[in-house]
């Protein structure tokens, strides 16, 4: 396995209510060589030392003391919103859509969303980590799996092949082009002519932050709400 | 004191003339008695009778007047007098119309500026009067007066009104009594209006809305109100206001729904006689019957409402006990499993892994099997409501006495059976702080019924409508056509008691049914 840290200085801060997957979580995270600055048992500890220590990366729990509701992601929202660099993955075990989009809200950038047996996963999981505290975005098979089943596809979708929605799918779990190309087995070639017309399908103009490709994982996930 | 001259003496014998006044008196109150005898409005025959009377004493002025209390008198109708119908006046000791009434005697009065007489004397000049009784059934029922502004009436003004008066009594009375019929069938049409808005089942406001206004129309009131009393404060529900309310003369009657007062409905007269309360009670009752049928639809829809959100409850918790136990569990098994693969495949050493993956997958295991139990426990399916009960028990911290000698009885009756036990042992565990629970079950009248009796030694004091376990056991009891019953006096333990139909008595019937 790998030797060498690959993700070093990404400071994480993890926050689950369950003790022993919590130590389990900050376990494969340090042995992965990411700097796991903090952990908190429920949302208000996740908010006040989030808000502390600055992590680059909140990993947390949807459901948490005090109510034991959604109490994690509410938090989570707020994280986003308060620290607008700061990455949010929440790690569940729920694989309703609805917690994803509410999740990330009108923001794809910085923000996963993981089933919990992914953390046995140890190098995607981690790698989903290191992208996300860079900005980038991880949403798990499952979720996008359940999202791409709609019962009436969005007139947006509607105009893309099935070749280019599997490509969108892929990029909304925040592959890059080679991993898309890694998945679908196509080339990498197919894979950037497939975003392309994603683009030119989906209307989004090219910008300088370079963010199209979160734009179009948002405009995917926001048609799943109507 | 004024000066009354007591009416002449009726006929002794009769003269030419006096015979054919008689037979004037005659043709009068035929044509009184035909005008009466088609359905006119009674004023038109009440004027029609004044202006026979006026025809007797030539063409004097004539006022019909009513003694409506002992101190109030109404002009009712009149042929040329001055006095208008309507015009209300309390007389006064002394007046004309007060020692009419008093004595029951016809009563003259040469000049009223001799006497201090009521201000409406003045008001309408009148010169002198001569006022005579008429009687209905013994009573004194009111008057005729003959008035004039200029001098004296004539002397024998007094005899021939009075036998005009004798004769008058029974048209007066038939009209009164046609005005009472016609006032009971427009309460009649107005009760069934209301009625029917009540049959509909109309919401409760239109119903109150309906009472007032057909109240008032057809009471003559004044004003109607409704004003609901069972609550912290009296609430005015409904009113109808027609005339100003003088407030004198009220007629109040309560609005009983189930035993208690709910409220009162309150009618004002708008003439100085009060309202008979008789009139009143049928639309206190109607208001009552629509409470009850508003209470009960409510209660009904309240009691479903309670059982869905029970079920959706008890989802809920469903989700939140495997969501947070044993899903959690088998969530860290395979978390551990990977770790133990990935381990493995670099050769390294997997026995603590897989030793905690697996104390993670049995522990998610007996979880799911309490779970489960907790859904509906085996042995309460598979062998009936005594084995069920005794599984349910076993791990209670109380001392718990069984005593439950049924048979198997449909899944429906033994599942809320079981419940209500449960939730009595839950009350008497966590709320009551018994020590010792005693469960019966028995059949009652042949098995058509399940009697369950559940007692602890706890503190009491629980209540079934407080939206606890035991109101959604109501719920649920009730679904079954059951009934349930909960004495929990503070200090002196609880005793929850519980009756469901076994469906025994209709197997029975459908059974014999075709013997018969």
């Amino acid at each position: 396995m790998t030797v060498s840290p690959p993700h070093p200085a990404v400071r994480v801060l993890v926050a689950d209510d369950d003790v022993l997957l919590r130590s389990g979580v900050v376990r494969v995270l340090r042995d992965a060589g990411l700097d796991v600055v903090a952990e908190a048992g429920d949302a208000p500890e996740l908010l006040a030392k989030t808000l502390a220590y600055r992590p680059d990366v909140a990993v947390c729990d949807i459901r948490m003391p005090p109510r034991h509701d959604d109490d994690g992601l509410r938090a989570a929202i707020e994280l986003r919103e308060r620290m607008p660099g700061l990455g949010v993955v929440v790690l569940t075990q729920f694989s309703d859509p609805e917690y994803a989009i509410e999740l990330i809200g009108g923001r794809a950038d910085g923000v996963g969303y993981l089933l919990k047996e992914r953390v046995g996963d140890v190098d995607e999981f981690c790698a989903a980590v290191a992208r996300v505290a860079q900005g980038g975005s991880a949403l798990d098979t499952s979720v996008v799996a359940r999202m791409m089943r709609p019962r009436v596809l969005p007139p947006e979708l509607a105009l893309l092949t099935p070749g280019e929605l599997a490509v969108l799918a892929a990029m909304a779990e925040g592959h890059s082009n080679a991993g898309v190309a890694q998945q679908l087995l196509m080339s990498v070639a197919a894979v950037e002519k497939h975003v392309t017309a994603i683009f030119r399908k989906l209307d989004i103009a090219f910008d300088s932050a370079g963010h199209r490709r979160v734009q179009a994982v948002l405009r995917y996930l926001t048609s799943q709400r109507r | 004191m004024p000066s009354a001259s007591e009416g002449t003496p009726v006929h002794s014998a009769l003269s030419v003339e006096e015979l054919n006044r008689l037979v004037q008196e005659e043709v009068a109150l035929r044509s009184v008695a035909a005008l009466i005898a088609t359905a006119g409005p009674s004023d038109d025959v009440l004027t029609a009778i004044c202006r026979a009377a006026s025809e007797q004493v030539e063409g004097q002025d004539i006022t019909l007047l009513r003694f409506e209390t002992r101190d109030t008198i109404v002009a009712v109708a009149t042929y040329g007098g001055p006095v208008p119908p309507g015009v209300r006046v309390v007389h006064k000791p002394g007046s004309l119309s007060e020692q009419v009434a008093r004595t029951g005697r016809p009563v003259r009065v040469d000049d009223f500026d001799r006497i201090s007489s009521a201000e409406i004397v003045r008001r309408y000049d009148i010169r002198a009067g001569v006022g005579v009784p008429i009687f209905i059934e013994g009573e004194v029922w009111g008057m005729f007066s003959a008035t004039s502004e200029s001098g004296p009436l004539p002397a024998d003004t007094e005899s021939r009104l009075e036998g005009f008066a004798q004769l008058t009594w029974a048209a007066i009375a038939n009209a009164d009594a046609r005005d009472t019929l016609r006032r009971i069938a427009d309460e009649q049409a107005g009760l069934r209006n209301v009625a029917e808005l009540v049959a509909r089942e109309v919401p409760i406001d239109e119903v109150l809305r309906a009472v007032v206004d057909q109240g008032a129309r057809v009471l003559g009131a004044a004003s109607v109100t409704v004003v609901q009393h069972d609550r912290d404060q009296p609430r005015l529900a409904a009113a109808e206001h027609i005339a100003p309310d003088t407030g004198a003369h009220r007629t109040d009657a309560s609005i009983v729904v189930h035993g208690r007062v709910w409220g009162t409905l309150a009618v004002t007269s708008s003439t100085a006689a009060p309202v008979a309360s008789s009139g009143i009670k049928p639309f206190a009752d109607l208001v009552a019957v629509a409470i009850a049928n508003e209470e009960s639809r409510e209660g009904l829809r309240q009691s479903r409402a309670r059982v869905i959100a029970a079920a959706d409850d008890a989802r809920r918790r469903l989700q939140r006990d495997v969501h947070d136990g044993a899903q959690q569990r088998l969530v860290h098994t395979v978390i551990l499993l990977k770790l133990a693969r990935d381990r493995a495949a670099a050769g390294g050493d997997i026995s603590d892994l897989v030793a905690e993956a697996l104390a993670n997958a049995e522990e998610a295991n007996r979880q799911l099997r309490d779970t489960v139990r907790g859904i509906l426990p085996a042995a309460l399916t598979r062998s009936g409501l005594a084995a069920g009960i005794e599984s349910l028990v076993a791990d209670a911290p109380v001392c718990v006495d069984l005593d439950i000698a049924v048979p198997r009885l449909p899944a429906a009756v033994e599942t809320t059976a079981y419940f209500a036990v449960a939730e009595a042992v839950t009350n008497a565990v966590k709320h009551a702080r018994a020590s010792r629970v005693t469960i019966t079950a028995t059949l009652l009248d042949e098995g058509a019924d399940l009697a369950l009796l559940i007692e602890d030694d706890g503190i009491g004091g629980a209540r079934p409508a407080g939206g606890s376990g035991l109101t959604g056991l109501a719920d649920r009891v009730e679904a079954m056509h059951g009934t349930m019953g909960v004495e929990s006096p503070l200090g002196d333990g609880t005793r929850v008691s519980v009756r469901l139909p076994t469906g025994a008595a209709q197997l029975r019937v459908t059974r014999e049914s075709p013997k018969q």
